[in-house]
């Protein structure tokens, strides 16, 4: 199966539906018209028309919801987070208070709180399939596939029949390596709601994934595409088209694949399918413009990848030298890289690591904020900020880039370890702890993490926990 | 990924055709012992990482003195690579066969004791004066042995352009200009030497792994054509194949590919795009992969291709290719859809998923049930020896893999069949009737470890026949020919390969399971003859003779 189509379909199912906002009472009106300006963007005059209902009548737990909304769609997320808390304080029932709070600290990339919130809600309503996606959701950010599917495994099997369930499990299933069982929960999903386009996706994509259903798979792919709400048909148009060359149904492919190379033309792949298909049909002309397409395209990469691994084998010479403390030719290396390749963000890391421990911090703020700004979604990048900071002394600042590290990969131990200390630094031992916790669960095992650890439990009167941790702590002392 | 239920479905379906084949039953055992062939490599690493280190080797099963007996030729890696001494001990062993079945070492004063960095291995009579001559590829100078036929050996290479100071690891022998006589191609793989040998690992703890092939440039490949008496000139630009430094050849299979009748070279690289030239039979070549499909797979992405083996898996008359690859990628089934085009179709045949988490390097195809379709096995091992320090979940030594065919060419994994307990570092492997009852034995070789054995059981229920040939017009072992057993409407198909799988090459031999009491075989040679014999029985070998004097048949040395 194409990893990419896995991930186009995940990434689809990120964009969960806003909360359901229950809208009754005298200020029924008033309630519905904020909603309509937050459903149509208009953030601001949701803002605004939730605050007239609240002062009017301050116990809406509906208008602190959607006040909680609006503001963490314009992005502030205290005042979201405390919106959403007032809610929950108006009307102590109401699930969708933790849930919307857990929204705005998934927001926040704070993994742990939005999980508490959410285990709340369902602690109100058991069967809460928003509840249940979102901890599937951030289960997977954080890294913990099984956990995700363990926990709509049980929801499903104890009845909660939904959709949206089937096609979250069966997704994990794929990603888990388990086409069979994604198959059929696809399959179990579908009954329950014919023609969901995702659902046919995660059915075309499993049946790809089995050798005695691969020819099958078209059909459901072809419903999916025919739904109109993929995201980027092309994709599944090539995935349909490899299928159908590979059982040499050489002129059906051809529609999918001229198709696919409309909307997906820069994949290389799309031409040398086309290319197969058009010579095995005896088109030979068209067949050799094709090849010709993929092999500039293919080309191109080609380049990219030797100049790629020409900077790797560079760059690893570099690190080699750092690792053996030979920081100044280390820094001479890796700046010669850099002046043929300034936008190189490894280089421009490894830059920033060599100079911190040179002790020239400024410097490697800067190198480190160029290597950021060129790849804004590598986690390790996030994790040294994170710890420049914490040298620097700035543990709020530290706390955020590491939980932007850890919103992008959760399984970083060393950010979770990063992260406990500058929480506990903080006095917020409880989340420390967590943290702490997950760094250990990770593997990192280091008197550090002992110590923070031990210093949270105490902060927070856990004596005999804080002193088994301080045991472990003395016993890797003695031993390193 | 197939379900259980299928996994048993399929099974229960091969039980019923090959009934001799219990569900539980290993189709085979482990008689290394037993055979005494007591050889193991060793790659005398220092711990820098030098890259050929991991890559051997390869071996060599054909009948040194014309007894009738097939014999096992091992490559070791014995010249020494900088800071290490090496072992001037441990040579290339070669095993002869004796009455009783067993083999004995008679390496010393057979003069094939060679003490290169060896990689690879390759035979044929390239004199035409009626035995086997043997060529070895290495890390450094190949040499190239004169066989007298009584199993004497005398190295003729040296000075001549077969010495070059270069890194070969497969080579086969072809007639790439119909002349009658075989000429010689040489795989070659890196341009690596210790002193462009890089860090790879890493850095930050100083941990060394053996570096990707794409840290280094390829070496160009070489034909070499003979002059009729075993001396060999190199041709390579005029002869249309590539010198560029994308050349990382590690397998190789030469055939017929695209049923012109005319020799062709099938070259698997690593990482880069593997080669098809298309002979003209006339000494020349036309590089043909890509657009024939056979270059990158269904992605249009390169693999990292080791092993290639070719045969029939579908039944449609047609060659396929059958590639081993890295881990993370899958090995691929270039299956034939017409005449000289191929389409990856790996998928739809069971093979991708059972082969991503393993490297596979040595592969054989071959009716290993006998039920009258050719079955594949993976010999598989990390490249990396020491990858569990980088990656918990890998592991250098893996499981051996063999997967059964339907008929249809959908494949199903029996490791359970195998009888083989524990992984491997495995790299060559070939399939061979080593114990002469007409069934395919397994021979796996393993980088820094024991040579295994593994002998087929399934001859106690059912029959096979071997068929060798002697040219005349064509090649003297007929290397290149297309044999057609034919019987109860159904033809199995072979070509007779002088190399495939990884590094080595099999005896020059094809093997069928023969469930009828007769069947016709005819062969198709490379000089365009066709040869017809009806009345063929299992239980036998046949040689046919291109000039139609061909021998009485020899029953196998055990009754089945």
């Amino acid at each position: 199966m194409s990893r990419f189509l896995l991930a186009l379909i995940i990434a689809s199912l990120t964009a969960l539906p806003a909360p359901a906002q229950e809208v009754g009472g005298p200020e029924a009106d008033a309630l519905n018209a904020a909603v309509a300006a937050l459903v149509q963007g208009d953030h601001a005059a949701a803002e605004s028309q939730f605050r007239a209902i609240l002062d009017r009548a301050p116990q809406t737990a509906e208008a602190w919801l959607g006040l909680s909304e609006a503001r963490r769609l314009q992005g502030d997320l205290d005042e979201a987070l405390e919106a959403a808390q007032r809610a929950g304080e108006a009307a102590p029932g109401l699930a969708a208070a933790p849930l919307t709070a857990a929204r705005v600290h998934m927001d926040r990339g704070a993994a742990q709180p939005a999980l508490s919130e959410l285990e709340d809600v369902l602690e109100l309503d058991p069967d809460s399939v928003d509840a249940l996606m979102l901890i599937s959701l951030v289960l997977r950010q954080l890294g913990r596939i099984d956990e995700a599917a363990a926990g709509l495994a049980n929801a499903w099997n104890r009845g909660v029949r939904h959709p949206a369930v089937a096609e979250q499990l069966s997704i994990v299933r794929l990603t888990q390596g388990d086409p069979a069982a994604a198959l059929r929960l696809a399959e179990e999903g579908l009954t329950l709601a014919p023609g969901r386009p995702t659902l046919l996706l995660s059915k075309g994509l499993a049946k790809a994934a089995l050798t005695e259903h691969r020819a099958e798979a078209v059909v459901p792919l072809g419903e999916a595409i025919h739904s109109g709400l993929l995201p980027e048909p092309g994709r599944v148009h090539l995935e349909i088209g490899a299928i159908l060359v590979e059982e040499g149904r050489f002129a059906e492919a051809i529609g999918h694949l001229e198709t696919a190379r409309d909307e997906v033309g820069h994949e290389p792949a799309v031409h040398y399918q086309l290319a197969t298909a058009r010579r095995a049909l005896g088109q030979a002309e068209e067949a050799l413009a094709d090849l010709a397409r993929f092999e500039e395209l293919a080309g191109e990469s080609d380049a990219d990848d030797a100049t790629r691994k020409a900077l790797g084998t560079r760059l690893n010479e570099a690190q080699a030298l750092a690792a053996a403390e030979r920081l100044d030719e280390a820094l001479e290396a890796v700046r010669a890289l850099l002046l043929q390749n300034p936008d190189d963000a490894p280089a421009l890391a490894l830059e920033a690591k060599i100079l911190f421990s040179l002790g020239h911090r400024t410097e490697a703020e800067v190198s480190l904020a160029r290597a950021r700004e060129l790849l804004p979604t590598h986690a390790e990048y996030h994790f040294l900020a994170g710890l420049f900071r914490m040298y620097a002394g700035l543990p709020v600042e530290a706390e955020k880039a590491l939980r932007r590290a850890l919103t992008l990969d959760g399984s970083l131990a060393e950010a979770h370890a990063l992260l406990g200390g500058s929480l506990a630094k903080q006095g917020k031992s409880e989340e420390a702890i967590v943290h702490f916790q997950r760094a250990l669960e990770l593997g990192i095992d280091q008197p550090d993490v002992r110590l923070g650890y031990a210093g949270a439990l105490e902060e927070l009167g856990r004596q005999s926990e804080a002193d088994e941790q301080m045991k472990a702590y003395r016993r890797l002392t003695a031993t390193n | 990924m197939t379900s259980t239920p299928v996994r048993a479905g399929l099974a229960l379906s091969l039980t019923l055709v090959a009934p001799g084949v219990g569900a539980q039953s290993p189709l085979f055992e482990d008689a290394t012992r037993e055979l005494g062939i007591d050889f193991s490599h060793r790659h005398f690493g220092t711990g820098r990482k030098y890259m050929p280190e991991n890559m051997g080797a390869g071996l060599a099963v054909f009948d040194v003195d014309g007894d009738g007996q097939l014999d096992v030729y091992l490559v070791q890696a014995s010249g020494a690579l900088p800071g290490s001494t090496g072992d001037t001990e441990a040579t290339n062993r070669l095993f002869r066969q004796g009455a009783d079945g067993r083999f004995q070492d008679v390496t010393e004063g057979s003069g094939v004791g060679h003490g290169g960095y060896g990689m690879g291995a390759s035979f044929g009579d390239i004199d035409g004066d009626g035995d086997l001559d043997l060529f070895v590829t290495n890390y450094g100078p190949d040499a190239l042995f004169r066989n007298d036929g009584e199993c004497r050996f005398t190295e003729v290479a040296a000075g001549s352009e077969l010495a070059r100071d270069v890194w070969s690891s497969s080579a086969g022998m072809l007639d790439a200009d119909n002349d009658g006589d075989l000429d010689l191609f040489v795989a070659r793989y890196l341009d690596w030497h210790p002193a462009n040998h890089k860090f790879c690992g890493n850095a930050q703890t100083g941990l060394r792994s053996y570096c990707h092939p794409d840290v280094y440039e390829g070496a160009p490949d070489g034909l070499f054509l003979n002059d009729g008496t075993g001396r060999f000139a190199r041709t390579v630009d005029r002869a249309g194949i590539r010198t560029s430094a994308n050349d990382k050849g590690l397998g190789l299979v030469l055939s017929d590919l695209n049923a012109d009748g005319i020799q062709d070279i099938y070259v698997a690289n690593d990482s880069t795009r593997n080669y098809l030239y298309l002979g003209s039979g006339k000494g020349t070549f036309r590089e043909d992969a890509l657009a024939a499909g056979v270059a990158v797979n269904a992605r249009g992405a390169r693999e990292a291709s080791m092993g290639v083996e070719l045969g029939d898996l579908n039944g449609d008359g047609l060659p396929d290719l059958f590639l081993t690859h890295l881990d993370e990628e899958t090995n691929t089934l270039y299956m034939s859809s017409g005449v000289g085009l191929w389409v990856d179709r790996t998928e739809a045949t069971g093979l991708a998923e059972p082969s991503r988490p393993w490297v596979g390097f040595g592969t054989v195809l071959g009716d290993f049930d006998h039920d009258g379709d050719e079955d594949l096995f993976v010999a598989n091992g990390h490249i990396i020896d020491n990858i569990d320090r980088f990656d918990g979940t890998r592991r250098h030594r893996q499981p051996p893999q063999l997967f059964l065919n339907d008929g249809s060419g959908r494949f199903v994994e029996r490791r359970d069949l195998l009888g083989v307990e524990g992984d491997l570092a495995g790299r060559a492997a070939l399939g061979a009737d080593i114990d002469d009852d007409g069934d395919l034995d397994l021979l796996i070789t393993q980088n820094d470890g024991p040579t295994l054995v593994l002998r087929n059981l399934s001859s106690t229920a059912t029959a096979g026949l071997r068929v060798s040939l002697a040219g005349s017009n064509s090649n003297p072992q007929g290397y290149g020919a297309r044999i057609e057993l034919a019987a109860d409407g159904l033809t199995q198909r072979r070509w007779l390969k002088s190399a495939s799988s990884y590094l080595s090459q099999g005896p020059p031999e094809v093997h069928f399971a023969l469930r009828a009491e007769t069947a016709v075989l005819t062969v198709y040679w490379p000089s365009g003859a066709i040869s017809k014999r009806p009345d063929i029985r299992a239980g036998h070998h046949y040689t046919v003779a291109e000039d139609g004097a061909s021998p009485p048949s020899r029953p196998f040395a055990k009754s089945q």
